[in-house]
């Protein structure tokens, strides 16, 4: 079942509302001879930077009962490398790419766009302001002058390709993230992220800290998901904790335009795939033709106490 | 490599016994009619039990008539498994050791490497010219090598055990040690028996796909680092930088 919204006056349509977060699907090429990509709605892949990264020294994953904790760091190729290596060993009929954007500095966020933006088989760009290992001061996602300065740049340099911001880590106020992103043209958002978290072994004494990710984040996500669908005007993309199809109707129900899936693609290679056919199930089962029917139907007017 | 494959499949049968290291294994025999897989190849494993089933790697020990065996410490997540509890599971995943025909090995590990060692002592018992350990072998494993005709050399230090001539005639040196006893024998800095020694190495592996980045580890030849869990686990030693990455290598169960 298909969604789509209007962005630059440009249908922007995903065959179902079902794409992969970044972190969490590798670079796509990875899962190609072992799914079938095509039944998703659009791709992200990990992370791309101006330069390719290496590994962090350091415990970079710990599981945790209801969650993940990682700090994988800016590990991965460079964008010019996946989009002159990678993007060409993807299968044909792929669904929509979208890169997910870090950078060290402002200067680097827009180069690294404007690559993007020439890239034909990339379908929008999404900037991920979540990047620790960013070397501007202020951080320029912790300062509004600084975020919408990086914006207006992204703008620019990514032309007419849709451009998605994804939220930093933690919380932030949403009235003037919605005020920033959308005066300085972004076209969608994507409001959470992880959460910072540690865990102790205490046996070793040792301490682990990184971004905590997985369903045990999934109410916090989702409420953040709704309030940024109740101030922003441009569509929401809701992402945080998914692990059923249930959990995609409710983001849907609280005004999500699609959904991102990170976490779970780990518990099973096939994950989204499945998640897919639930969809399709679910969707028959509550008697619905189209998301558009129950986009923002939940309030607090309906609450009921949970049986 | 072997193309990858997804199954839900069961636990048939699953024993417990003690580990050459004195703690308990269980043995446990899969469900799966794949047979391509090669010595040092593993899956990755997720039971369904739980609300959220993190995936484990598990080394594949050997082939069964139902599928294949595996061994898991009593640490793993998956050491609460029962006969006919459920599994979702992917591989083969990892490169595994194709070793030639005519090339004899020599094993260096201690007590728990040397199960991790088992895919090639099942497979490849007439070409192991010795298993020397740093640690002593409980239980009965090593009657059941020496049955085998393969001499089980018990609790030497590393140090000694590099300086046996046998070891350093030896083609290919597998090995399966703890962080502490790599990092003694990476400062006798010897390059020759490093060049020719295939390492265990031990990292906490997400995915299995080269996905997730949780495995990587810092190499010369890529500025990047390379994917334990698709290049390895047995990775050539003198590819490794331990002391750079010293902080997350471990064995994993």
């Amino acid at each position: 079942m298909q969604v789509s919204c209007k962005i630059r006056e440009k249908e922007f349509v995903l065959k179902n509302p079902v794409m992969s977060a970044p972190g969490g699907f590798g670079n796509v090429v990875e899962y190609k001879d072992l799914i079938d990509l095509q039944a998703l709605g659009a791709v992200i892949p990990n992370s791309l930077m101006k330069n390719c990264g290496g590994p962090n020294g350091i415990n970079k994953f710990l599981t945790t009962p209801y969650g993940y904790l990682s700090s994988f760091g800016p590990n991965n190729m460079s964008l010019e490398m996946f989009i002159r290596q990678e993007i060409p060993n993807l299968p044909e009929n792929v669904p929509p790419v979208i890169v997910d954007i870090k950078a060290r500095s402002m200067e680097e966020m827009g180069e690294s766009v404007a690559m993007a933006a020439e890239t034909e088989q990339i379908a929008a760009i999404e900037i991920n302001l979540n990047c620790p290992y960013a070397s501007s001061e202020p951080l320029y996602w912790k300062d509004w002058e600084k975020l919408d300065g990086l914006m207006r740049i992204v703008r620019k340099a990514a032309g007419d390709k849709p451009v998605i911001a994804k939220a930093p880590g933690g919380i932030y106020p949403m009235e003037e993230m919605a005020r920033v992103l959308e005066g300085a043209g972004t076209d969608m958002f994507v409001p959470f992220n992880c959460v910072d978290g540690c865990a102790v072994n205490i046996w070793k004494r040792t301490l682990q800290s990184g971004g905590y990710f997985g369903p045990g984040i999934k109410p916090l996500a989702l409420s953040r998901c709704r309030e940024a669908c109740s101030v922003f005007h441009i569509p929401v993309i809701g992402a945080g904790g998914i692990t059923c199809a249930e959990d995609v109707i409710e983001y849907i129900m609280v005004g999500a335009f699609a959904v991102q899936i990170g976490s779970a693609n780990l518990t099973r290679p096939d994950f989204m795939i499945r998640l897919v056919k639930d969809l399709e199930t679910l969707t028959d089962k509550l008697g619905i033709d189209s998301f558009d029917e129950i986009r923002g139907c939940a309030s607090m007017v309906n609450m009921q106490l949970f049986d | 490599m072997s193309k990858m494959t997804i199954k839900d499949c069961n636990v048939l049968v699953i024993e417990r016994r003690m580990g050459a290291d004195g703690r308990v294994w269980a043995e446990a025999e899969i469900q799966w009619e794949r047979s391509d897989f090669i010595s040092g190849q593993y899956i990755m494993a997720a039971e369904k039990k739980h609300d959220v089933n993190w995936p484990s790697p598990l080394m594949i020990q050997k082939k069964t008539d139902n599928g294949f065996l595996v061994l898991i410490h009593e640490n793993s997540p998956l050491a609460d498994l029962e006969m006919g509890d459920g599994l979702t599971v992917w591989g083969p995943c990892g490169r595994g050791l194709d070793i030639e025909e005519n090339k004899s090995y020599a094993a260096i590990c201690d007590g728990k490497g040397v199960l991790l060692l088992m895919p090639f002592l099942n497979a490849l018992k007439g070409k192991c010219i010795g298993i020397y350990m740093t640690s002593h072998c409980e239980g009965s494993w090593k009657s059941q090598w020496e049955n085998s005709s393969i001499p089980v050399f018990e609790a030497m230090t590393i140090e000694k055990i590099v300086q046996q001539e046998r070891v350093r005639k030896a083609e290919l040196i597998l090995a399966a040690v703890p962080l502490e006893t790599v990092s003694v024998w990476k400062k006798q800095q010897d390059s020759f028996l490093e060049k020719k020694t295939k390492i265990f190495t031990g990292v906490k592996i997400g995915c299995g796909l080269g996905a997730c980045r949780g495995c990587y580890i810092h190499t010369q030849d890529n500025p990047q680092g390379i994917a334990v869990c698709q290049e390895g686990p047995y990775l050539s030693m003198d590819t490794i930088d331990y002391f750079r990455d010293q902080n997350f290598l471990a064995h994993f169960v």
